[in-house]
């Protein structure tokens, strides 16, 4: 699971750098980079619940 | 540019890390006060020296030597490459951008000792000294230098506009420079090293373990405003060129986030739990410097109280969920008023901010990209350097040393020698 939040992570930037790159239009660009951004959100989240049954053994 | 006030304002930044360091050493447990604070001193110490040695290089300075590669038809600035130890500066007056090339040197210097401190606070109670000290190097010579070069040292989000037609990203204050990637590694530093022992029941239910010093939180706001207020203004004399009447804009700015932080944070915890949180109050305060840096001179004061009440609740709101819902163990915060806060601040600058160049939507969109860099590039590798450093040398004390204290532990001696330490009633052995 951590591995797939981290992996979501870089994939949600690359969005962000490929709308940069690919797409003219500013509506579109904006429109990838937002979902970019939910890419990221996502993979954050993804790597939290990674590290919940983790810190049950700590606990 | 006024290099006279533009040092004086540098010269007040370190009050922003002895503001940061009485705060998270208050919202500690007693017995590990006295490791907080050295903490704070070697995090300062060794991301300075190893700043000034290697970081500076690749951080670099607008006009400075640089790395980049082509892709997609784009140059893109990704690293600096001045020389190591400094020596592309010349202090003595000889070389006509020496003094703003020193000048740079010197608010980068504290401004990565600040994001050193930053994770601390998340790492509280358990965090070892040793690794610490490699942590905070490896912040201050290679992850901050890279943000810090991308934004304040001509890198490629501030050619946004040349090379994309779009506006350049704005970071006056180092809102994301310095907040967000201090907050990511917080982040970092909460998972790797897990929750407090007995923060969460076995049913995932979070322990309220209260801070030990609220006078000194209280007091540490205060001294973080002073420091703040240096850091906005020198970072914006330096990189964006403000003058001495935007300088007071950034005065009032500074002084109206953190008061509309502040009372925002008060107000909701009053409405939630029927009295005001104390310690969630200091972080509304502290949320809304940070999230008021990012633009401090090129909004007015209403945008900027907007700015910090949005801040306030969204900092009471995340530490809610990191701690409840997610079950992050993050003593101070760090989490939410550096990272969240920082973030916030950074989309607020596209949405109020005055510019003479580009429309409004090209100023978010730049703004969102910088957090897509921040969020997709520097916290991948600020976690993976965390994940290595942790291998070599662990991160988290042992069980034992998480009932003794940090103190004890790691000092041999506590921070309140002729006090009697109880035990934690409110925590379940």
């Amino acid at each position: 699971m951590r591995l797939i939040g981290c992996l979501l992570l870089v994939s949600g930037f690359l969005v962000v750098v490929a709308a940069l790159v690919l797409l003219p239009r500013f509506g579109l660009r904006l429109a990838f980079t937002v979902a970019g951004l939910g890419v990221e959100v996502l993979g954050i989240g993804l790597l939290t619940q990674g590290y919940k049954p983790a810190q049950k053994e700590q606990r | 540019m006024n290099p006279a006030l533009c040092l004086l304002s540098v010269m007040l930044i370190p009050l922003a890390a002895a503001g940061l360091a009485l705060i998270h050493q208050g919202l500690g447990r007693s017995r590990s006060a006295a490791h907080a604070m050295l903490a704070t001193l070697c995090a300062v110490a060794v991301s300075a020296i190893v700043f000034v040695m290697f970081g500076f290089s690749w951080a670099g300075f607008a006009g400075g030597g640089v790395h980049s590669f082509a892709a997609g038809g784009v140059l893109w600035d990704w690293l600096g490459t001045g020389p190591f130890f400094a020596r592309g500066i010349s202090f003595d007056g000889s070389d006509a951008t020496g003094l703003n090339n020193s000048l740079v040197l010197c608010i980068e210097m504290f401004a990565a000792g600040l994001a050193a401190i930053v994770p601390l606070s998340a790492g509280t109670d358990r965090w070892r000294l040793a690794p610490i000290c490699l942590a905070s190097a490896m912040l201050a010579g290679i992850l901050f230098p890279i943000f810090a070069h991308w934004t304040w040292g001509g890198g490629w989000l501030t050619q946004l506009g040349a090379t994309f037609g779009l506006s350049g990203f704005v970071d006056a204050g180092g809102a994301g420079t310095i907040q967000v990637v201090g907050g990511l590694m917080a982040l970092s530093v909460a998972w790797i090293a897990g929750p407090r022992r007995g923060k969460f029941s076995d049913d995932g239910m979070a322990t309220a373990i209260p801070g030990h010093n609220i006078v000194q939180v209280m007091f540490g706001c205060l001294l973080a405003l002073v420091g703040w207020i240096g850091l906005d203004s020198a970072a914006s004399i330096l990189f964006y060129g403000a003058g001495p009447l935007q300088v007071a804009g950034v005065v009032v700015n500074a002084m109206l986030s953190a008061s509309a932080g502040c009372l925002a944070a008060v107000v909701v915890t009053r409405a939630r739990y029927k009295k005001p949180d104390a310690s969630l109050g200091a972080n509304g305060w502290i949320a809304g410097l940070v999230a008021g840096s990012a633009a401090c001179a090129m909004v007015s004061p209403v945008a900027a109280l907007d700015t910090g009440i949005v801040a306030g609740v969204l900092a009471t709101y995340m530490i809610e969920l990191f701690e409840l819902r997610l079950q992050v163990d993050d003593p101070g915060g760090a989490i939410s008023v550096h990272a969240g806060a920082g973030i916030w601040g950074l989309i607020a600058v596209g949405l109020f901010g005055h510019f003479t160049d580009g429309s409004r939507g090209t100023h978010v969109l730049a703004q969102l990209i910088g957090v897509a860099a921040l969020l997709g590039f520097m916290l991948p590798l600020i976690y993976a350097g965390n994940l290595l450093l942790n291998r070599f040398m662990p991160y988290r004390v042992d069980g034992d040393g998480d009932w003794q204290g940090m103190d004890i532990r790691e000092l041999g001696a506590g921070a309140y020698p002729e006090f009697v330490v109880h035990a934690d009633e409110f925590v379940p052995r």
